[in-house]
Order: structure tokens, then sequence, then C-alpha cells
């Protein structure tokens, strides 16, 4: 028995060059799982049993003559169905996709498929990637494997489901207000959102062009290293080196980011906190002077660039589209172009006021999600006085990194008394993405 | 902006708009806007020029 919902990339790829397990088997495992698992979790809309076997075969076969591709080499990934894989549908979890086939590749999926990469299947979202929760999906929910009432957060909830519950060793989401981060937060993973711009989302369906990245969810920090190079284009890349821990400096912005928090996810952030500390890492305050502007920025700028893309689709099909996100997409028709360039200049300023965050920092580090993972079917969720939607909660401390495109990654930090999972962020500077997984390496080791 | 979605029969998207407005009025009122009646420019434009 291959213990699947635990084993790395690293792992499993020392093992299959010391010929203790084959590509083959590792697929059979995953797929056995998806079996047993997936009618009750609803992680995958479309599973490519044939194909990802015949694709371990080759891995093996080429293996065995010589050939090996990299990290990624026979490795099985799932991927958020909202990326072009060619040959299958990219349904975006939408009717309004019925008709869809990829001819090629995304350019990301082709840099993992050149690595090695086995694609065991696609994976389930939230309908056009705008939502945080899954529920709005032309397949269903898909759920949280450490309680099935739960949501396993989104948009790319289908992919954090698969990878926890070990149908994949990895997984690619996309993120464009934290669609990557929530997830993983939700559902005890790690999840990865690079520098703005650094992946290419060529042959990925849009939500919003100036917020969209594209990432890993993964097992730890080096996994997410090893497929965040691949899908630049590198499938063999440097072991990743943490940090000394001792002299790390580290800013955590208070105000705003930790007053409204679920008192059981402040408890464990504070505790880490105080780990990190312990190991030697300089904690202080820092701030984000403008923070309470975040949620107005960053919605009407989401909110006019996905209505721009589904105009044609609004008018044409409005039927297929359900009902929650068909309202999301004609509220951003009522955006004014005149409140877009003001979103816009906010933006600048936010950017700027992170940079300045960061100035004397190594990394930011705040909660990744102020809540445990809400139940399905919740419209608000109170925390303290505070009541709010589901979606803002979820939405609050992951939004403003898209927004300003600093690299952030979400590192699992403890459970709730009830066993669901709380996560901690870390933010990075510009273009220093390398530098910002080897800080956040350091500190898994520790609070791991 | 709320007589609208009744003339195109959608009437859940009224309340849907309140927020989007309430979330206008908050944008609108930052001091990063730019402001004509005394030749300000935005604070956002100020510190990048």
């Amino acid at each position: 028995m291959i213990a699947v919902p635990t084993l790395t990339i690293e792992e499993f790829g020392r093992r299959l060059r010391a010929r203790e397990i084959t590509a083959e088997q590792i697929i059979e495992e995953c797929l056995r799982r998806i079996d047993v698992d997936n009618p009750r979790l609803n992680a995958f809309i479309l599973v490519l049993a044939d194909q990802a076997r015949r694709q371990a075969r080759e891995a093996d076969r080429e293996l065995s003559a010589g050939r090996d591709r990299g990290a990624l080499h026979g490795v099985p990934i799932s991927i958020k169905d909202l990326l072009d894989v060619r040959g299958t549908p990219t349904t975006a979890a939408s009717r309004v996709r019925e008709a869809h086939e990829a001819e090629r590749d995304a350019t990301a999926i082709a840099h993992l498929r050149q690595a090695g990469a086995i694609f065991i299947g696609k994976t389930n979202l939230h309908e056009f990637a705008f939502g945080t929760t899954n529920e709005d999906s032309a397949f269903g929910p898909a759920r949280n494997p450490h309680d099935p009432a739960r949501s396993p957060g989104g948009s790319s909830g289908g992919s954090a489901v698969s990878l926890v519950a070990g149908m994949a060793l990895a997984t690619i989401g996309t993120d464009t207000g934290g669609s990557i981060r929530i997830p993983a937060a939700a559902c005890g993973a790690v999840g990865f959102k690079p520098t703005y711009g650094e992946v290419s989302t060529d042959g990925v369906v849009p939500l919003s062009r100036a917020l969209d990245h594209v990432g890993p969810l993964a097992r730890s920090v080096t996994d997410a290293w090893i497929v965040y190079r691949a899908l630049l284009g590198d499938p063999a890349p440097p072991p990743l080196a943490a940090v000394p821990l001792r002299g790390l400096r580290v800013g955590v912005p208070r105000a705003y980011f930790c007053e409204v928090l679920d008192d059981e996810v402040r408890a464990r952030f504070e505790e880490t906190l105080d780990a990190l500390r312990a190991a030697g890492v300089s904690v202080d305050e820092t701030e984000i002077p403008h923070a309470k502007h975040i949620a107005p920025i960053y919605l009407h700028i989401v909110l006019a660039d996905a209505a721009a893309y589904h105009a044609t689709t609004l008018e044409s099909m409005p039927e297929r589209y359900t009902a929650p996100v068909r309202l999301r997409l004609e509220m951003g028709r009522y955006v004014l172009a005149e409140d877009y360039v003001r979103a816009q200049n906010g933006r600048e300023q936010l950017r700027r006021e992170v940079n300045a965050a960061l100035a004397g920092h190594d990394a930011l580090m705040l909660p990744t999600l102020p809540i445990p993972a809400p139940p399905l079917g919740a419209d608000s969720v109170k925390v303290g006085p505070t009541e709010e939607p589901v979606r803002n909660m979820m939405l609050r401390l992951t939004q403003l990194f898209n927004l300003t495109g600093h690299p952030a990654i979400a590192i699992p930090c403890g459970r709730t008394s009830d066993g669901l999972p709380c996560s901690l962020q870390l933010v990075g500077a510009h273009r220093q993405t390398e530098a910002l997984l080897r800080a956040a390496l350091a500190c898994e080791a520790q609070i791991g | 902006m709320t007589i609208d979605p009744e003339r195109r029969g959608l009437p859940e998207l009224k309340p849907i708009l309140e927020t989007l407005a309430r979330a206008t009025r908050a944008l609108r009122a930052a001091d990063f806007n730019d402001d004509a009646s005394d030749g300000r420019r935005s604070a956002a434009v100020r510190s990048r020029s």
C-alpha cells in the first residue's frame, strides 16, 4: 500500500529512482482513491484514467531507458478545470462551456507535460473561478475532506480536495483573490501564488487578467518549489535551501488583518509567531495604511473585468450560469469607468504600501483565512461582533496581494479543536519569489 | 441603478447592487482620489512623481 495522502513529490522521486515504486503503481493508487472518495468529495470533473495509465507506462519505459525528465517525472498532478489540457474540455465548471474542447495545452500545462508530469484529471471549481466556496459549480459542490459538510474553499476547491485526499501528488490552481491560498488553508495544504506575471496565464480562462495568477497546491514548500519551477519551464530545479531562522525579519500587519479573526485561528497564529520568535525570528509590527479600502478597490476591478469577459454570454445564454455567479457578473455591468480608474489608483497606492511594509523585512506574516472552513450553504459568518458574507470574510486576507502582485504562500499552522486546518500566510517582495519560498521552508520546518 | 434590474426582469439583482453602491461610496471617499477643485493630484499620483 502506498501512503499517497502523505507522500511528497520529493519522496516519490527518490523511491522512483531507487526502483522501489513505479509511475504505474502511483497512478493506480491515485485512481483507486478517486474511485473510493470522489463520489462523496466531488473533487474531479473529469478523470483521465486511460490517458494517465498510458502516460505512466511511458514514464516508466523512459526511466528504464535512461531518460529522466526531472523532478516531475511520473508524478500524478490534477489540473483545475480552468486551464486548457489538449484534447479535453475546459468547462470552468459552467454549462456555458459545454461545447468546448482545448486544441492545445495552456503554456503552463505544456511546461508540466514536458517535465514528465502525468495529468490524472480536471478538478472542480467555483464556476468561472468567481467565488470562494466551490458551491456554485455546474457539477455540484466539492466537499472538504476534513468534514464533507464544509466547503473546501475556492475557487480551486476540487484541486485542494484531490491533493489532501491522496488523489494526486500536487495540483494546479489559479488565484485571482486568493483562490489557491484559500482552499489550501481550508484543506490543510501548501498553496503558492507566485509574483504576478511569472507563470503564464495563456490558455487559462480569465476572471480578471490584471489579477489572475497560476500556481501550485502541494504537500510541502519543497514540492511547491518543484512544481512552480516546472510551471516556468525548469524541470530540474536546484534543491530549495531554507534560510536561517535566526535573523529572519518578519513584519506583521496587525491593524485590519488581525482585527477580525476566529478565536482559534488567532490562537494558532499567535502560537506560530511565538514558536518562530523562540527560534530567533525577529517579529515586529507593520501597517498598510489604506487597508480598509482593499475590498472596494478589489471589487471594482474584478467585477468590471469579469463582466467585460462575460458580456456576450450574459446576453446570449444567461440561463447557463449558476444563479449566484450570473448575478455577480451582472453586478459588474454597473461599475462606472470613473470608479474603475479610482480603483486602479487605489491599487497603485496599495502596491506602494506593501512595498513600504516589506522594507526592512524579509516577509510579511498574517493568517491566510480569518475563519476555519465554513459550512456549505452558509451565507454569512459571525466573528466576534462582526457578521459578514462568507465570500467577503474568505477574501479578506488574501485579495490584497492579487491587487499588488506580491508573491504569497499559505502553509498549515495547526488545527482548531474540531480538527479543521489553520494557515499562515507569508508574503515576499516582487520578483523575490525564491527568497520567499526559502523563508517559508524554514518556517515550515519550525512549525510543522 | 436600482430601477434598471426591475426593467430587465432581474429584481434579485437589487440587493446586490446596494452592496456595490456601498463599496463605491467607500472607494470615492478614499483620500487617494483626485480632487479637481484645488488642483491637487491623487496621493497615488503625487507619490509617483
